[in-house]
């Protein structure tokens, strides 16, 4: 038989279905990554990796983010950011709100998420991404983006 | 260490230039960008070291680059996978059920059934790059 031998790990889809085609998309995966050409790697990313991501554990964690992140921005514009933490969380450490307000800003989407028995991996890129965007935004200001 | 006064300030800037819809492009460009940051340092199963997916992340023509070289690959990455970001911004934001998270209308964000809509959304975002849309 001509099963291959490698076995590609990385990216989990329906288009490696059979060793054939798994050969052949390892095989272009291999030649876009060592291209270095970043906008031909980020084209290859968002067609076989992003529609492959599960509805529940990969996109429920992105509407939470994304949910709380835009009421605790627009609340704290006209409340200020402790009470727009206040209004995520119960719990609040007036002295430390600044560098903790993301932190409990988390904690409040993980309760959220993990109800719902999500993947914990898929879940960590949206952390990552939140507590950066939010860090950014409160460091950077206007020139965050 | 950044003080209070100074973060709302910047938040207050943030808002009144770019908007829930800045924040919605900086949060989806950071997580395109974690995500295939990710994939292209994973390690595959039983394969030759020099096809090493992070072995070819930190090299170019077999020799290690430098860090300002990387820092430079991870730029050209980070803005690549902003311009995406701003196609599923685009695409999200022609949806009227999402209209609420644009506007920051809250009493209609807290609609439960929002979630599901949101989901189904980004999933077919998602595939229409698999079907070749969105390219020049």
């Amino acid at each position: 038989m001509g099963h291959s031998k490698r076995t590609f790990s990385v990216v989990r889809s329906n288009s490696f279905r059979t060793a054939s085609t798994r050969k052949e998309t390892l095989d272009t995966y291999m030649e876009t990554i060592s291209s270095k050409d970043a906008v031909r790697i980020v084209d290859y990313g968002v067609r076989y990796i992003l529609p492959f991501l599960p509805n529940g554990s990969a996109k429920m964690p992105i509407y939470y983010c994304i949910k709380y992140g835009i009421q605790f921005l627009q609340d704290s514009q006209k409340h200020g950011i402790e009470q727009a933490t206040q209004n995520l969380t119960k719990t609040v450490v007036k002295e430390q709100i600044v560098p903790s307000a993301v932190d409990y800003m988390w904690d409040s989407i993980e309760n959220n998420v993990v109800e719902s028995g999500v993947n914990k991996a898929l879940v960590n890129f949206s952390e990552q991404a939140f507590k950066e965007t939010m860090n950014d935004i409160m460091v950077n200001g206007v020139d965050a983006i | 260490m950044i003080d209070e006064k100074k973060a709302q300030d910047n938040i207050n800037k943030f808002m009144d230039k770019h908007g829930p819809k800045g924040f919605l492009i900086l949060y989806f460009s950071k997580y395109l960008f974690k995500l295939l940051k990710f994939q292209l340092k994973s390690k595959f199963i039983d394969i030759e070291p020099e096809n090493d997916p992070a072995y070819i992340f930190y090299t170019k023509n077999g020799k290690i680059t430098k860090i300002s070289d990387v820092d430079k690959y991870e730029d050209e990455l980070y803005e690549a996978c902003k311009q995406k970001a701003k196609i599923i911004v685009g695409e999200l934001g022609k949806d009227s059920n999402f209209l609420p998270l644009f506007k920051g209308d809250f009493s209609k964000i807290r609609d439960p059934k929002l979630e599901k809509k949101f989901e189904a959304s980004l999933h077919q975002i998602f595939q229409s790059f698999q079907e070749g849309k969105h390219e020049d």
